[in-house]
This record gives structure tokens, sequence and C-alpha cells, in this order.
């Protein structure tokens, strides 16, 4: 989140006093509102590191729904929430934890609903097996369709 | 005033559309005064008064009448001549109002055209229509309804929400509903026939060119929006497995069976109830995913103003078509002709196989969509089903049904040839094994393994195709030329629309497997190296657009030293909305694109997404080709529509 109206004020050169005022406040607004930090920074002062590990927070980061957004996995969103987690997978990734180690840590913190991919428990059994249940009754329709047919 | 003209316009259309049905119900009581005419005609008046309607809705839209509810919460005097004309279908009630458009002039084009059908079947289609546009009707005016007007008049309106102010949604809803409400024409013609009791070849005949107008137009429709998704809402991708994309899926899927279950009723008179059941479902589908958009359960860009009573009563259309039309076809679905239906292996026999993964296909996708909705309903607890889930379970049926593909159109029709069939699918093996490894050795360096397994599957599927095309053109005969005067472009489409498929497949997993991304800080010149690509950042300008200010960030972008071009990517504020966008900047190189987006603007830095999305392009390039391969195979050879 930028404080964009107030860039855009300074760089056209509207330097009235009206827009000075404007500008005052909308930087005092801004101020109020992000003080700690909003950008995303963290993530990307975070430090840089080599491309095994790369790959797996790509990985994980796939793996690991943005609590905020609609429908997005960490590695797609842009939204600050989204930063923040990347850099808690890049942080324990260089503490040297593995893959399922670091989806289970978020996984305690955040519930089922942060998985993009959803466990194999009880009541996700049917989810699960759904399509091949359906795959299974196609065929044995049609065979034994096919078996009436030649009788 | 334009709004009284309009409502009762509607008003009209609604009365037109109960007489076609009471005539059509009248004419197949062989009432001997009542003649296909005057069906006919109460179906072109229903256009008509529509079409009347939307011109209104329009023509307020133009003229900024901010007396019109419906005009004043989503148009706005600074906004862009285009945008308020498509801004119409940008909301709720003017979307749905398109969409009984669109509907009306099918029964109209079905009532203008197709003279040599049979007529009470006609009729029967007109009478069903009728019911399908007073369902909508009723929708528009007890829920919808755009002409409400109010008073005082506002001065100037809302706006149209940013997101949708974009040439992707001039296109992307006509054409999504141009399929959805096709195949309604296709579900009247199936319960038609049903109580016709004429469903054969010739049946096919009538509907073939309906399902592939309105599958072409689904196909187009869905590309489309794919595309708007991936430059405007500025994340980079291309398909999310959102609920949203998932629901307009589901009809293509089925729609997609329905193509080719349709060839086995035109060519063998066989396979006839399960093509009705496909027609149902599609139309059902299209319902069910207007009701979850509509409703607000599934949230997203397309769910506009949220009111219980719409989702109710979508609801409730929903539940009496899919009733009524399940109940018909128990009792009056063809009895199965078990001699010729399942018998054969021959093309017939690869065109169930092709239903059957298309029906699975569509399942996991139904599952994955709605079972999430359902569980925290009945049990309140919460899960996410995204990419993963849907990787998993819809790839595998995918990669058979891909590898099939290619085979089915050198079979024969009604014969077993089993030893041509065992034949291409050990051809299939060899040239996709062969495919697999040379891609494996020389192109796959990193990513999962199954990257050069698709692709390998993907370059098989045009290389089919390619084969198949110059197949008709049957070489071995004197010439080309002569030839192509006698070439059928039925089975041309086909296989382009197989090789689009192809095309589709290979851009998606290149891009999927090999896309680079990373987050980085540009100072101002800094030059940023991305695969073979250099990005340099320019400096950022301030811009002022018609109804937004922006501070756009310049890039130029270098390979091997040259500077090969430049792209900017920037961050919108509308003014009246008070609302910020992200626009991307896209670089095309090829067939491959750079894609940036802007996370933060400051004074001496700014902090970009940058990525280099490899042949990112083929995949709407595949999608366009199928549509066209669709509407190619309308045509005969001598240029006239096949009917």
């Amino acid at each position: 989140m930028i404080n964009f109206r107030c860039l855009y004020l300074i760089f056209s050169n509207r330097f009235s006093f009206y827009n000075y005022i404007k500008i005052f406040f909308l930087v005092s607004f801004y101020f109020l509102c992000f003080e700690s930090d909003p950008l995303g920074a963290s993530y990307v002062n975070t430090p840089v590191i080599n491309l095994e590990l790369m790959e797996r927070e790509k990985e994980i980061s796939a793996l690991l729904r943005c609590m905020v957004c609609q429908n997005q996995s960490i590695l797609e969103s842009n939204s600050p929430l989204a930063k923040d987690m990347r850099s808690l997978v890049r942080n324990q990734l260089i503490d040297g934890k593995s893959n399922d180690e670091i989806i289970d840590y978020v996984h305690e913190r955040y519930g089922d609903f942060v998985l993009m991919k959803p466990l194999f428990k009880k009541y996700t059994m049917f989810l699960w097996l759904a399509p091949f249940i359906f795959f299974l009754i196609g065929i044995l329709f049609i065979l034994t369709k096919n078996m009436k047919s030649k009788t | 005033m334009i709004a009284k003209i309009g409502q009762l316009s509607i008003f009209l259309a609604l009365i037109s559309a109960i007489c076609a049905l009471v005539l059509s119900a009248l004419y197949s009581k062989k009432i001997y005064f009542i003649t296909d005419d005057k069906v006919k005609l109460a179906s072109i008046m229903q256009f008509l008064f529509i079409l009347f309607s939307y011109f209104l809705l329009t023509y307020s839209y133009v003229i900024s009448d901010f007396s019109i509810i419906n005009v004043w919460q989503n148009s706005h005097t600074a906004k862009p001549l285009v945008y308020k004309i498509t801004g119409v279908w940008g909301n709720h009630e003017g979307s749905i109002l398109l969409w009984v458009l669109i509907l009306t002039f099918m029964s109209f084009l079905i009532s203008i055209f197709s003279q040599e059908m049979n007529k009470s079947l006609k009729v029967r289609v007109l009478g069903i229509q009728s019911i399908v546009t007073i369902a909508f009707l009723l929708f528009v005016i007890l829920t919808s309804n755009p002409f409400l007007t109010q008073f005082p008049t506002p001065l100037n309106g809302l706006g149209l929400n940013p997101v949708l102010q974009d040439p992707g949604l001039i296109i992307h809803p006509p054409f999504l509903y141009l399929g959805y409400v096709g195949f309604s024409i296709v579900f009247s013609f199936g319960v038609a026939g049903l109580l016709e009791n004429c469903i054969d070849s010739k049946w096919a005949r009538w509907v073939y060119p309906w399902t592939i107008i309105s599958w072409s137009s689904l196909t187009i429709g869905i590309t489309i929006g794919s595309w708007w998704a991936y430059y405007e809402l500025g994340w980079g991708g291309w398909w999310f497995w959102d609920p949203v994309e998932n629901v307009s899926l589901l009809p293509w899927l089925t729609g997609t069976a329905l193509v080719h279950s349709m060839m086995v009723v035109r060519n063998i008179n066989s396979l006839k109830s399960w093509t009705i059941l496909l027609s149902i479902m599609t139309f059902l589908f299209s319902l069910l995913g207007t009701f979850l958009v509509r409703s607000g359960i599934l949230v997203s860009v397309h769910s506009f103003a949220v009111d219980p009573r719409r989702g109710l009563f979508m609801l409730f259309i929903l539940s009496f078509f899919t009733i009524s039309s399940l109940v018909i076809f128990a009792i009056k679905s063809p009895k199965p002709d078990y001699h010729i239906e399942y018998r054969k292996l021959g093309r017939e026999g690869l065109i169930i196989l092709n239903n059957l993964l298309l029906v699975v296909l569509c399942s996991v996708v139904f599952v994955g969509t709605l079972y999430p909705l359902l569980l925290e309903t009945v049990s309140g607890i919460k899960i996410s089903v995204g990419p993963p889930y849907f990787n998993i379970t819809f790839l595998p049926f995918a990669f058979i049904l891909m590898f099939f593909v290619p085979i089915g159109p050198f079979l024969n029709w009604k014969k077993t040839d089993l030893s041509k069939l065992i034949n291409l699918i050990l051809l299939a093996l060899i040239v996709n094994g062969v495919l697999f490894i040379l891609l494996y050795a020389f192109i796959h360096e990193k990513g999962p393994t199954l990257a050069p397994f698709s692709i390998a599957l993907g370059l098989w599927l045009i290389a089919g195709s390619f084969v198949a095309i110059i197949k008709r053109f049957n070489l071995s005969e004197k010439g080309v030329i002569k030839n192509i005067a006698r070439i059928k472009l039925l089975k041309i489409g086909s296989s382009l629309a197989h090789a689009g498929l192809g095309v589709l497949i290979v851009g998606v997993t290149i891009v999927t497997a090999y896309e680079i991304k990373t987050d980085r800080v540009f100072e101002l010149h800094q030059k940023i190296k991305l695969a073979d690509f250099q990005i340099q950042y320019n400096g950022i300008s301030p811009n002022i657009g018609k109804n937004y200010d922006e501070i756009v960030a310049n890039f130029l972008i270098f390979k091997s030293e040259d500077k090969i071009g430049s792209t900017s990517s920037t961050k919108r504020f509308y003014r009246s909305q008070d609302t910020m966008t992200t626009e991307a900047g896209i670089y095309r190189h090829f067939f491959s694109h750079i894609y940036i987006t802007l996370s933060d603007i400051n004074e001496e830095y700014i902090v970009a997404t940058i990525s280099y999305k490899p042949f990112v392009r083929l995949i709407w390039l595949g999608g366009f080709l199928m549509a066209f391969g669709g509407l190619v195979s309308l045509v005969d050879s001598k240029g006239r529509l096949r009917s």
C-alpha cells in the first residue's frame, strides 16, 4: 500500500496551497494507518537464500493458503499477510527444517483451512475418493451394458 | 419516462413468452386454427421487446440518467463511453438482462431460420425456450429489475468497479453467455425431442450446429476470462481453480462430451438416451453456475450486490428445471438400442471412453468445488480445496484422455478393427516415449518430471491432428488442389480443435513448470537479470487518465546487452471509487511474456515482482484454436452452414 494520492500530488506540478494542506493530511493519515511496515519490506529484507532453498520455498508456498485472499496460495498472493507467511517459511527453511515440519508448523497455528491440499481424513474421504469411485461406476456401467447386449 | 417504457417492454416480452408457451402447447394438441406461424411470431416479439428494453437501458447509461438506480450505482459521467455501453452488463441486473436478450435472440434465430426442420419439433422447441425465458423474465421483474427509479436524482453516479473497466470485460460476458444460453437451446431440443419422440440422426443434425456454436462460444468466453484474469488481476495466473472458474468449466466439460456423443447419434443413430442426458446436464450446470455465482455463495468479482431473494429465486429456477427435465427424461427416454450401442470398439467405442473420462473430470471439478461448501454447512469445518487437489485428481484422467484423443479419428464407425487399434496404441506409446526421452534429455533441467511427460502428450496431440488433416487431403490422388473441394471441413475442424487442445497443454505445462518469478528491489537505472533477459528500472512518471490518476514505472528490457523493448507497470487510483488497482506491465517476446507488477513505490527505490513466463501465450492460442476448429466444422466444403 503506497500513499498514492500524495505521490501524485507531488509529481504533477500542482503545488498550490490547497494541495499542500492535502498532502499534509494524507501524509499524517499515512503514518497513522501504516506505521508498522505494511509494505512487506520484512520479506524483501530477509536474507537471500540459495537456489535449492528457493525451490523448496516455492514448493511449500504453493501448498499454503493466504488466509485473507480469495482462494490464493501465498506463492501467488501479493498481500502483506502472504508476504509475512512467506518470510516465516523462509526463516524456517534457513533454520534447517524439512518441508513437512514447516507445513505442520503452519498447520498447527492456522488449522485445516490453510492447507491448499486437504488432508486425507474421515471427513475428506469422499472428496479424495470420489473421482475414482465415479470412474469405476462408469466402467462397470459400460461393461454391464455390454454384457447385456451380448446375451 | 425511459424507465417506465423499459419496464413496460419487459412486461410485454413476458406476455409474449407466455403466449408462445400456450400456443405451442395448443399446437401440439392439434387444434386446427393454431399454426406454427403464430408461435414463431410470439417468439420474435419476445426478442424485439427485450431488445428494445436493452437498448433503452444502454441509452440511459450513455446519457447518464441517474434517476435509474441501476445506472446510478454502476456508472459515472466521467466514465469513457465504451465502458458506459459495456458497463450495462458489468452489474447483476444488466447482465441478467443480457442473458435474457441472448436467450430470446436464440429463439428468434430458430423461428427465422432452420426452415427444413420438422414443424412440430420446432414449435415444441420454441415452447420450451419460452419456459426458460419466462423463468428468467420473472427473475428480472421480481428480484433484479434494472429499471427501478429513485427521486431526487443524484448529481453523479457511484461508478463501475475499476477492475471491470477493461477491454476483457467488453467481450468476456457476451461470449460466456452465448455459450451458457446456447446450451439452453440444446436442452430445449433434447426435451422437445423426448416429448415428440423423434430422437434420431436427423434430430442430431438439427441440434449439432447449435451445440457447436454454444461450445465454441463457451470456449472463447472461458479463454478470454482467463486472459483477463491474467493481466488485469495482476497475479499473473491464468487459471486458479477458483470456484467461479470451476463452475464455468462444468458445462464446458459436459458440453465437450456432448459434442462427441452427438456425432455418434448423427452418424450411427445410437447412444441416444445418453446424449439427451448430457444435453440436460450441460444446461443444468450452466444454471448451477449462474446460481452459485449470483447468489453470492461463491464470493468473487462476479458476485455483485448480494441479495438473498435472488439466490432463493435462482435456486427455485434451478430445482424446477432439474426436477422437470429429469422426470421427463425418466419417463420418455428412448429405450437403448443395445445391439448397436456398446458392442463395437470402433470410433464410437473411443467416444464412449472420451465421454466417460470427461464426465469423471467434470465430477472431479464438481466435488472439489462444492465439497468444501457442503462440509462447512453440514459440520462447520472449513477446509480449502486448492490447485494441489485438482492436480492430483484431474491430471491422471486428463492424461489418459489426451493419450487416446488422436487415435479416435483414425478408426471407423461400427467396426471393431482390433489389430488397427492395437497398432495405433503401440504407435502412441512409442511416439510418446521417444518424445518424453528427447524432452527429458535436452530441455528438462529442473521442475517436476511430469513436465516433459505432459509436453510429450501435447505434442502427440498436435502431431496426431496434423497427420489426420494431411490424411483428409488424400495425397495419393491427382493433386492436392483438386481434392480440396471434396474435403469435409467437419473433420478438419475437429482435428484443429484437437490440435488446439495440444497447444493449450504444451503452453500450460511449460509455463507452470519453467516459470521464473522473484520479488526484487530496483534502484533507479538498476539492471536485474531474469532468465536470458535483463530488466532495467527507468524511473516513474505520473499520468492522468479520464477517471483515474496513475503512477507509471518504466522498465527497459535487454537481451544480451541489446535493448529489445520496454514496458511499464502502473498503480492506478480511481477517483470516483477511491480504489487502487495495479496494472501489470507485460512485455511480449514471441510466445513468452515478461510480467512485472509493482508492490511498492518510493522515491529511491521500487519493489516489483518480476516473472518470466515462457510460452504462456500458447494457452490462449490453444483455446482460440479449439473454438475456431469448432466453427470450421460447421461449414461444409461449399462454404454453406451445414445443417
